[in-house]
């Protein structure tokens, strides 16, 4: 529906604009010029570089040096986050020599990045970067597993989470995090001593030690830094048949009521906090949750209160004899809310096929909500940047 | 840090009025190890069953620890901020083998370890995590891990 919208509105403008060329005539022929800016991504929900990724939508990034952008490298496999900020790229995935960001003595400077699941260590680089028709200069972006920074200061091993560092842990070749901020950390990173929170680490030649980073030395989210469109993103996504999907393409849209093609339209907006979550009312209860295309499933409440079993093999997730479904109440801090329905079905069943991408996969979470990639199946979502303004306010906010 | 420091005479004061520090499994007086650990701030609770220390980092993570008043032992921890805390401090001796079961897990998602006599709870995103930590076989009678505060 808005993409045959979009058409007919670029049909309508081009020749009078005047930038279709010779296609501009009026013979019936025409093609379709790109708007000012193309601000549409191809994403996919596939099972990803290793082969085995369930539930995870990837897409291409260009790199490109700051200091020449036709010396440039696209990296596929790229797993696309509304639950995190910041571009971060396997060292192994990475073949172009990105100049190294340092401190004012000349140390450069690495980070210890906590996800749900694993954390990232590595040292912060300088890319340009391009995605679709638009273009960010000089972004700070974290290399993972970066040999030349083998050395992970215990400070950033000290929560037993997993070294998300290879393609096997992390599953793709980078993380596109596309989420409500514009620097991963924020203010907190920039004070000094014990009120900061120990993200970032200068790495002299004696050793890694925790420091202050400026807001704008923090990894940023890509999308801030475009020159327009920087305001949020939509991720949009067909549904998947209760049995699962081989793959599904959708796309990535960049900005939020700036283009034809990207207005909130009906969509809801729900604000949230400081910290980028909502809540969501289950059972007379209320949940901290958020929307999150990083995470594979949905997981939430814990198995008794769910009345469903997990698997024997993989406590990971849920496993029903049969399908079972849901009702939750999603609320913003603004005080909108609106009824989440969806299904869990057998997680061992839904394995067994060939298929990547799952509407019905879940798993425990007993005390939060995180809507993971299969709620935006059917759904066109917006994640709208903290302190940008839009159509529907300001971010932080989801609306769908 | 002006916080941390006008906030100092009182966890002194508190600190003191403990039997002594708490690190899951271990006694009361490892609280106080913690607590130097994080630099954090003190406040103590105490309820008919368990006494609450809840550390408040100047980062702005809250741990919170709960004491048994039969075994004198921490026997469950929960945490809320902007980061994960240092569990290899906080879960002592039951570290490495949270840390073992954490790296087998499947998914994209949260962390969910459940182990005989030792469930780690990990959930959140950038900016925003929480979790518990709690020994099931030194629960005090009728309070359930789910429901600590």
């Amino acid at each position: 529906m808005r993409k045959s919208l979009l058409v007919l509105l670029l049909a309508a403008f081009l020749p009078a604009a005047g930038c279709g060329g010779s296609s501009g005539s009026a013979s019936g022929n025409n093609t379709i010029t790109p708007p000012t800016t193309q601000n549409v991504q191809a994403v996919s929900v596939n099972p990803g570089p290793t082969g085995s990724y369930v539930n995870g939508l990837f897409t291409s990034v260009t790199v490109c040096l700051p200091s020449n952008s036709s010396d440039c490298q696209t990296i596929s496999g790229v797993l696309v986050d509304t639950g995190s900020v910041g571009l971060r790229i396997l060292a192994s995935a990475l073949t172009l020599p990105l100049p190294q960001q340092t401190n004012a003595a000349a140390a450069p400077i690495a980070e210890c990045n906590q996800f749900e699941d694993g954390y990232t260590w590595g040292p912060i680089k300088i890319a340009n970067i391009q995605v679709a028709g638009e273009q960010a200069a000089s972004v700070p972006v974290q290399v993972i597993g970066d040999p030349a920074f083998s050395t992970v200061p215990s400070g950033c091993t000290s929560t037993g989470l997993t070294a998300e560092d290879n393609l096997q842990t992390l599953g793709a070749n980078g993380v596109l995090g596309v989420g409500l901020f514009p620097q991963d950390c924020g203010g907190a990173c920039t004070l000094t001593g014990s009120a900061n929170p120990g993200i970032y680490y200068a790495c002299p030649k004696s050793g890694c030690v925790q420091t202050a980073q400026g807001m704008a030395q923090q990894v940023q989210n890509p999308v801030s830094m475009f020159p327009a469109d920087n305001n949020g993103v939509i991720i949009e996504l067909p549904l998947a048949p209760s049995g699962g999907a081989l793959s599904l393409a959708g796309s990535l849209v960049f900005g939020i009521g700036t283009q034809a093609n990207n207005s909130l339209g009906n969509a809801r907006v729900f604000t949230t906090d400081a910290s980028g979550n909502i809540s969501t009312a289950y059972g007379g209860h209320s949940y901290t949750s958020f929307l999150d295309t990083g995470s594979n499933a949905l997981y939430f409440l814990d198995s008794t209160t769910a009345g469903l079993p997990v698997c024997t093999d993989a406590s990971s997730f849920y496993c029903p004899a049969s399908s079972k479904i849901f009702s939750a109440t999603n609320q913003g801090g603004n005080g909108a809310s609106g009824a989440v329905n969806f299904s869990v079905a057998n997680a061992d069943s839904l394995f067994a096929t060939p298929n990547s991408a799952f509407i019905n996969l879940a798993g425990p979470n007993p005390s939060t909500f995180d809507w993971g990639l299969p709620f935006f199946y059917g759904r066109n979502v917006f994640t709208a940047i903290a302190g940008q303004n839009t159509p529907g306010g300001p971010g932080p906010f989801f609306a769908y | 840090m002006k916080r941390f420091l006008l906030m100092l005479p009182l966890a002194v004061l508190m600190s003191l009025a403990l039997p002594a520090g708490a690190v899951l499994g271990e006694a009361a007086q490892s609280v106080q190890k913690d607590q130097a650990h994080m630099r954090g701030t003190l406040r103590v609770q105490r309820s008919q069953a368990y006494t609450l220390h809840e550390i408040r980092a100047p980062y702005g993570t809250v741990v919170r620890e709960y004491v048994s008043p039969s075994s004198g032992n921490v026997f469950a921890i929960t945490w809320k901020g902007p980061k994960i805390p240092d569990l290899r401090q906080l879960l002592g001796h039951y570290f490495d083998q949270y840390a073992r079961a954490a790296q087998s897990r499947r998914g994209h998602g949260p962390l969910i370890i459940e182990l005989p006599g030792l469930v780690v709870q990990s959930a959140g995103h950038q900016r925003s995590f929480s979790g518990r930590a709690w020994l099931p076989q030194e629960m005090p009678q009728g309070t359930r891990a789910e429901k600590l505060p």
